[in-house]
């Protein structure tokens, strides 16, 4: 099955962050062309990046993580876990989640990353599912963001089949659509990775930033 | 003769009478405009207008009378009227009837004598009689036929020339004179119709997919209207509108009902970058025509088509390799 994957950039700051595009008969037998071009992938166009706008996070620790949740509509929930030792907050700022669009009148599926297997403390930053925002610089210093469990929503232009495996979604485009939108928010986290001297103890203000695939597939 | 005769009977009279003879001729002469000479002018010449003729198989015949009206025997067609023959005669005697005889013709494409010929069999002058002026205007038409052996005719102006000859009483010499005139026939045949590939049959991008059992297929509606049909896991995929072939045909003969058939057997789409690779099958090819299949007054016609397009079975499933994929298909149009 051939896919083409879209990366979308998520970013999240302390402080003021950044926003993340004819013979006789007089017949005439007339040949004529006919035509297909054939697009063996199907193409996301990203609408907008993934921005968790303006976060308060001070500082990190091993035995603890809080998190967030930004749905795919943008509106922001307490995470799947919560601390009262690290606190992760929402400033506001120019929070959005990622939209993309994919032109196509055929059912087909977004493929996302896989959703993390353990949110807790001591096992998510090892998490398979994870992906990574870190401060701009790359500091291995500073403590970082956790992303996963993304999921769609707000589509326009189709629906959700409900034949996807999760995280994964099918969609089939509306009657007469050729073309359907989505959202795709996730869950961020406090970074549990908070070692001695204190490295990835703390966040500084800037914009972290990170990366993660969808692929679209028939 | 009659005049030399006069002449001769003039010698003997004796001078009295030869003074009353040239008395009266002279007053003849004054008197009547008749004694000019005849001249004959060809103001227009006969065109019998443009028309068609789609099937030579057997004789055709096509009349344009001296009325502008078209008969027609066979198949021919009229695509635009024609405009009748016009002659001006003046120095004839006065109110004298005037018999016209002509030569046939046969007018071939730009007068070259080369086959197949419209033989002009017949002429149409009606009573022709000079006026008090002695003059008068001839207006005629004419009747053609094909060669009825199914010869092609080329689209082409056929021309051709034919003496006409004029035979009236002459009182001046006492005797029948004839006068002549070479006078011009054309007919245009234009049997070929214009087509104009105006927009051709593209099914847009599409994503497909083959299976070893079944096959996709999406059908194009001549309207644009599509409709998939993705059974097992072979897939169409239309990733964008795609166009009918819109084909429009100009300058044929107006309100006429036009025959069209878009070829029945099947056309294989093929990505010349990847001969090997798999193919697209355009098959049911179907047409949508314009104003009910019958050109409209200024003799055009639109046609629209569509058709399905299915992926082949192969071996194993495959996914078409990105690229352009053509084919070449038949219209066969004609009245």
């Amino acid at each position: 099955m051939n896919k083409n994957m879209k990366n979308f950039s998520k970013m999240g700051g302390l402080g003021l962050a950044g926003v993340l595009a004819f013979g006789a008969s007089s017949a005439m037998a007339e040949d004529f062309t006919a035509s297909a071009d054939v697009q063996s992938t199907l193409t996301i166009t990203i609408v907008n990046d993934l921005n968790f706008g303006t976060l308060f996070a001070a500082t990190a620790s091993s035995g603890e993580v809080d998190s967030l949740t930004l749905a795919p509509a943008g509106t922001f929930t307490t995470g799947p876990e919560t601390s009262t030792v690290v606190n992760l907050l929402s400033l506001g700022g120019a929070v959005q989640p990622a939209q993309g669009s994919v032109a196509t009148s055929n059912v087909f599926t977004l493929d996302l990353p896989d959703d993390i297997t353990s949110t807790t403390a001591g096992s998510i930053n090892n998490d398979a599912g994870v992906t990574e925002m870190t401060i701009d610089g790359g500091d291995p210093d500073v403590a970082k963001f956790l992303v996963g469990n993304f999921t769609v929503g707000e589509l326009v232009g189709g629906s959700d089949t409900g034949a996807g495996v999760a995280p994964d979604v099918e969609i089939d485009p509306d009657f007469g659509a050729t073309e359907v939108s989505f959202n795709i928010g996730a869950d961020v986290f406090t970074d549990d990775g908070a070692g001695d001297g204190g490295i990835r103890e703390a966040y500084e203000d800037g914009t972290y930033s990170g990366t993660f695939t969808v692929t679209a597939s028939f | 003769m009659a005049l030399k005769a006069m002449k001769e009977k003039q010698k003997k009279a004796p001078a009295t009478r030869r003074l009353l003879l040239a008395v009266w001729l002279t007053g003849f002469l004054f008197s009547s405009p008749a004694s000019a000479a005849p001249d004959i002018e060809e103001l227009s010449f006969l065109s019998f207008g443009t028309l068609a003729v789609p099937d030579n198989s057997s004789v055709s015949t096509y009349t344009f009378s001296r009325s502008g009206r078209p008969t027609i025997e066979g198949s021919v067609i009229v695509i635009s009227p024609g405009s009748t023959g016009r002659l001006r005669l003046t120095g004839f005697p006065q109110n004298v009837g005037i018999e016209i005889d002509a030569d046939l013709a046969a007018l071939t494409a730009g007068g070259t004598g080369v086959p197949e010929p419209l033989m002009v069999i017949s002429y149409d002058f009606g009573e022709v009689r000079s006026n008090a002026e002695g003059s008068v205007d001839v207006v005629f038409g004419g009747t053609w036929e094909t060669s009825g052996n199914g010869g092609t005719y080329e689209d082409a102006l056929y021309l051709d020339t034919a003496q006409f000859r004029f035979t009236f009483w002459n009182p001046d010499i006492n005797d029948f004179a004839v006068v002549s005139k070479i006078v011009n026939l054309e007919t245009t045949l234009s049997t070929g119709l214009n087509i104009e590939d105006v927009q051709s049959l593209h099914f847009g991008t599409l994503f497909a997919r083959t299976t070893a059992d079944d096959q996709a297929s999406l059908t194009l509606s001549p309207q644009g209207e599509i409709a998939l049909n993705n059974p097992g896991e072979a897939r169409l995929a239309s990733l964008s509108q795609p166009e009918p072939g819109i084909v429009m045909i100009t300058g044929a003969a107006a309100n006429r009902e036009l025959s069209v058939v878009p070829q029945s057997g099947d056309v294989l789409l093929e990505n010349a970058a990847e001969p090997s690779a798999p193919h697209f099958i355009l098959s049911a090819l179907v047409t949508a025509l314009s104003n009910g299949g019958r050109t409209d007054d200024d003799g055009n016609l639109e046609i629209r088509i569509g058709g399905t397009l299915t992926t082949e079975e192969t071996g194993a499933t495959t996914v078409y390799s990105a690229g352009r994929y053509e084919g070449t298909y038949t219209v066969e149009i004609s009245y």
